[in-house]
């Protein structure tokens, strides 16, 4: 599949395909550009080619970047270990005689009332859910609020929330970013 | 300190030795860029977001395993790639079976073979992924195998030189070439189709 080295143009004279494009690319160089452009300017079928590509180059240039769900950058740093500063040796001691040297995780986040009802009517995708039930796992706190949960309606949160219990949903639900609707 | 005004290397220094904001600002400069090329290879929002974050805990979990004598830009992109693609080849998905057959030889095969989906029953994540990779072009690139879509939105959207795509892929420049080309005339083709 692959040639040490294409020729710039076909037998018959004219531009070839990929000379084209790497053209439109800026691929060529030195004498092979001049060639081909000195060609373009007095050739009307390769330059209806080199417009050809151009427009699609221009449709493609054209596309833009798409954005996630806000909250992502939070979502990826939850799972990232943080390396202990090097600045602060002392800290790293610390840190290892607590059995925690090898890094730290972003502060965990708990589940909130959005994300207790969207668990238990199974609005999250699978995924997310996976998350969720490692995190109920060796989480006590939001385990037993489960629990009251699962006792109680799902549509009417506990009477008295946990004080620190982060605003909105676990980060990443369906419902951490308001639907679009048609 | 402002990390905004720190390169990618310097950055990428800072985050070794554990400053969290050096990681929050190279996820400000790529998460747009690697969920872009994340959705657009596997058409599926939700999918591309856990896709993406997945690449970018993996990239910075081996932070210490970053070269800096290479683009930051080309070592994110190329684990973000890496992991979409075995992703897909998982699920044995080629292209999307939305826009056809993954083993239509023409675009009018592929078109043939496709489903389009204009129902008014979509649901609001449909909508938003219809609205969003609905257009023609969008459509087109749907169509394309995983390495020539990998090329093609490397090249014309984040701008990537052919060296670049090279060290990113990890095939030669040649094959960049190849794909590129390829890539491009099934682009050509199916447009054409849908035009008329």
């Amino acid at each position: 599949m692959e040639r040490e080295s294409v020729s710039t143009f076909e037998p018959d004279g004219h531009l070839t395909p990929e000379s084209v494009q790497a053209l439109l690319d800026g691929a060529l160089e030195g004498d092979e550009a001049r060639a081909a452009r000195a060609h373009v300017d007095t050739c009307a079928r390769c330059q209806a080619e080199v417009e050809g590509w151009r427009l699609l180059f221009s449709e493609l240039d054209g596309l833009g970047r798409l954005e996630p769900r806000p909250g992502f950058g939070d979502r990826v740093l939850t799972d990232v270990k943080i390396p202990t500063p090097e600045a602060l040796p002392w800290a790293a001691r610390v840190l290892g005689w607590l059995g925690l040297r090898e890094g730290r995780r972003a502060p965990t986040r708990h589940l909130g009332p959005r994300g207790f009802q969207e668990y238990l009517e199974e609005l999250v995708p699978e995924r997310q859910r996976a998350r969720m039930e490692a995190h109920l796992e060796g989480c006590g706190r939001c385990d037993r609020e489960l629990e009251t949960w699962r006792a109680g309606s799902p549509r009417s949160p506990p009477s008295s929330p946990p004080p620190d219990s982060p605003r909105g949903s676990w980060p990443g639900s369906a419902s951490a970013t308001p639907r679009l609707r048609p | 300190m402002d990390y905004s005004k720190l390169d990618d290397r310097e950055l990428a220094t800072q985050a070794r030795q554990g400053r969290e904001g050096a990681f929050r600002e190279l996820l400000t400069r790529y998460e747009r860029p690697v969920f872009s090329l994340v959705y657009r290879m596997v058409r599926d929002r939700a999918l591309a977001e856990d896709l993406a974050q997945e690449a970018f805990v993996r990239a910075f979990n081996a932070i210490d395993s970053y070269d800096s004598s290479y683009k930051f830009s080309s070592w994110i992109f190329k684990i973000a790639n890496n992991h979409t693609i075995d992703h897909l080849r998982k699920k044995k998905l080629d292209t999307v079976s939305i826009h056809g057959s993954p083993h239509a030889s023409t675009a009018e095969e592929a078109r043939e073979t496709g489903v389009v989906v204009e129902s008014a029953d979509e649901n609001p994540e449909e909508y938003v992924e219809h609205r969003e990779l609905g257009d023609e072009i969008e459509r087109a690139i749907g169509t394309l195998r995983p390495e020539y879509r990998t090329v093609v939105l490397l090249r014309h959207i984040e701008g990537h030189s052919y060296d670049e795509i090279s060290e990113i892929m990890e095939v030669p420049l040649g094959t960049v070439k190849t794909y590129l080309h390829r890539a491009r005339g099934e682009l050509k083709e199916t447009l054409a189709h849908l035009a008329s």
